[in-house]
């Protein structure tokens, strides 16, 4: 029983998760590609919940949809473009192949890795404690951890100096 | 530094403001009510004293029924939407004799002196319904026979109901006013000492209410005879 | 999920009929509310007509928008346009589920209570700025660009001052926060957390976008701001959004801060709601009192104020937790 509802809410999750890439990429309407997006963030973080880490899912929630959606929203917002502008044109074949090897970069970079080190499959998802998720991020992957803080600093330190550029001018 | 200690002190009185702003919504919370719920009170007299409503016309002193009025038009043709409407009065009709004395009297050279119409206005109209309340009818006005009425509770069902005549108006607003008087002599003949809180244009808004809802009732009311007229 | 049974689908779905209920009701009593504190502030008597002391308005109010016609303004994008109010009221429901009624009214007690409100909040925002959008009206965007940069901005201190108290207990379960705290006042978290419980109550005006940080709606300015485009029905929706969040963040406001359930005596649900809506009843006053602020205040407060002070609070919650 247990078994059959999981899987029909995989199925549902991965219906969204594709339907909602498929309408980020296909449409023409930003905004509606942009609601495909946050329909597939959504779908991911069903997936977590599923896969037993609320956890995640909720951060997911909160961080993807709640903030970086809305900021790239917020930038999409001031941009209007026309029905008949000049975005609405036919991009040419060049920007497809480059958008292709774009999209395809991710998966060629951890493709390797994941086939060099499969991580065993469990039979049921099991939920980690918060506890000990915090005490493997801070004590075994300290220092990638910190790493990706410094990269997040360096951006935010970007940002403002980028605003302060303007602001002078 | 001492830009900071003047930015604290700023930041320390900008919160104290706030509390002072909570406090003073606060007791206007728990405090009385002062609006006038309209169908069931109505403003004192003398709150709506100073209210500007619709014009009417002043009576005279010696005779309130008769306005001041000596229909010289000067309002009519100051007011520039057009709302008031005057006829003068025509002189008195002579009877085929005294025509007959005065022709006769006038072929024998002499002036007699003919009859001249009255000088008070046989009609006086007012549609209220295209005046704009500019005052310009009483600045015209060379013997200060009109002035705002303090008319506060204006309502009627038909456009009709604010054609008004202002002379059957001033009649009643005189009728009432002596049967007022009447009644107030009559009462302080018989009690001496009349209760001061029935005396009308007490402060005391529940004490106006039956009063002024009275009035409000025979205002509509004057409003439809009007309209008939 | 191991604990998954069928006791808990009962009272998972025993408890969302609950509080859809609970939010309907409390949105129709917070609209008679705010126009008798309203009235009151105003030295007026407020709704009195319908029924006594006009309670009746608020249902007569939402016959009037269910009967109303809903309309699209020509050019608006239609699916988004109806899909936002949808997405607006759509977490709600979820939003209440954690909060601790009570020992026994608590529909569902998940250890992440905390960030699962926190993370089903955002979607509001999302809202607003899909109806700002797709409204194709200048105001409406105007609206939804002012309600989103002050939603984000006071995310953040809210976020610290919650983390202070998440910190200090060691969860996020809000049912072992109100557990953990005692029934007196100077055993509540505002009593030991005084700081994180001013920048929580600052924040949730900028988050439920309530005067005097209203500028998403500024009528004066902005019509309606991002509703102005909504009738009936769409509107209604926004409108039950904006007042369950609203009752929302007073309800965490006060099972973090306020002891929730747990009174001197008797303890029940009514001494959460009496303190959840006593906090109501500050922010309408607060609401009837205040000017609304110009938006480089806004910001100004949020990032040169609550965010540093939060972030010390922040600090030194840890390093008393540290020592202690």
């Amino acid at each position: 029983m247990m078994e059959i509802i999981t899987r029909l809410v995989f199925g549902l999750y991965l219906l969204v998760i594709l339907g909602g890439a498929g309408l980020a990429v296909f449409s023409a309407n930003l905004v509606r590609a942009f609601v495909g997006m946050v329909a597939t963030l959504l779908g991911a973080a069903g997936l977590y919940l599923l896969m037993q880490s609320p956890f995640l899912a909720f951060m997911q929630l909160l961080i993807y949809v709640g903030a970086i959606c809305v900021l790239i929203f917020f930038a999409l917002m001031l941009t209007n473009a026309y029905q008949g502008g000049d975005e609405s044109a036919p991009a040419p074949l060049s920007k497809f192949a480059r958008s292709l090897l774009a999209g395809l970069a991710p998966l060629v970079l951890l493709l390797p890795t994941v086939l060099l080190h499969p991580v065993a499959a469990k039979e049921k998802p099991e939920a980690t404690p918060l506890a000990e998720l915090g005490k493997v991020l801070l004590e075994e992957y300290t220092v990638p951890f910190e790493l990706i803080s410094i990269i997040l600093l360096i951006a935010m330190a970007g940002g403002v100096f980028l605003a302060w550029e303007r602001r002078n001018r | 530094m001492e830009r900071l200690i003047k930015q604290g002190i700023d930041l320390i009185k900008g919160i104290w403001s706030l509390g002072v702003g909570l406090a003073v919504t606060a007791w206007y919370l728990v405090n009385r009510k002062i609006t006038v719920q309209y169908p069931k009170q109505v403003v004192p007299r003398e709150a709506s004293e100073s209210f500007r409503g619709p014009i009417e016309l002043v009576g005279q002193p010696k005779d309130p029924a008769t306005p001041k009025c000596i229909s010289c038009m000067m309002c009519v043709s100051a007011c520039p939407s057009g709302c008031i409407s005057i006829t003068k009065q025509k002189p008195p009709k002579l009877s085929p004799e005294e025509e007959k004395a005065f022709a006769e009297a006038e072929a024998r050279g002499e002036k007699p002196k003919r009859p001249v119409a009255p000088r008070n206005p046989a009609t006086w109209r007012y549609n209220y319904t295209y005046c704009s309340l500019c005052a310009c009818c009483i600045e015209a006005c060379p013997v200060n026979s009109i002035k705002f009425s303090n008319e506060l509770y204006l309502a009627g069902t038909s456009r009709g109901d604010f054609h008004y005549d202002l002379l059957a108006r001033l009649k009643r607003k005189a009728a009432e006013a002596k049967a007022a008087e009447d009644a107030k002599a009559s009462e302080t003949k018989d009690s001496g000492s009349a209760d001061a809180a029935a005396q009308p244009g007490s402060p005391n808004i529940s004490q106006a209410v039956p009063e002024k809802a009275d009035e409000a009732s025979s205002a509509s009311g004057q409003a439809k005879s009007e309209a008939a007229l | 999920m191991n604990e998954f049974s069928l006791w808990t689908v009962f009272t998972l779905v025993v408890g969302l009929v609950a509080i859809l209920a609970f939010i309907a009701g409390n949105a129709m009593a917070l609209v008679w509310m705010e126009r008798k504190v309203a009235g009151f502030i105003q030295r007026r008597p407020g709704p009195n007509q319908l029924g006594p002391a006009g309670v009746l308005q608020s249902v007569a109010d939402a016959v009037k928008l269910l009967f109303k016609q809903i309309l699209k303004p020509s050019n608006a994008d239609s699916i988004i346009f109806f899909l936002a109010p949808i997405l607006s009221f759509f977490p709600v429901a979820l939003l209440f589920m954690p909060l601790p009624f009570s020992p026994f009214f608590t529909a569902y007690s998940p250890n992440l209570g905390l960030l699962l409100i926190l993370a089903f909040s955002g979607i509001n925002v999302l809202a607003v700025l899909l109806a700002g959008w797709s409204s194709n009206n200048k105001y409406s965007l105007y609206g939804a660009a002012r309600g989103v940069s002050q939603s984000v901005a006071y995310e953040i201190p809210l976020l610290l001052a919650v983390l202070a108290i998440a910190f200090q207990h060691g969860t996020l379960n809000l049912s072992e926060i109100v557990e953990q705290q005692g029934g007196w006042p100077w055993q509540w978290n505002v009593f030991t957390q005084p700081l994180a419980f001013l920048i929580y109550f600052i924040s949730i005006f900028g988050e439920t976008n309530r005067s005097p940080f209203d500028l998403p709606e500024a009528e004066s300015e902005l019509t309606a701001g991002f509703h102005t485009e909504y009738s009936g029905m769409g509107f209604a929706l926004f409108f039950l959004a904006e007042y369950a969040n609203m009752v929302l963040v007073c309800c965490v406001a006060t099972a973090l801060f306020l002891g929730g359930w747990k009174g001197p005596f008797l303890d029940g649900f009514w001494w959460f709601l009496a303190k959840a809506y006593g906090l109501l009843f500050i922010m309408m006053w607060v609401r009837w009192t205040y000017p609304r602020a110009r938006f480089d205040m806004l910001l100004n407060l949020n990032w040169k104020w609550l965010l540093p002070l939060g972030a010390l609070n922040l600090l030194a919650t840890a390093f008393v937790m540290k020592l202690f």
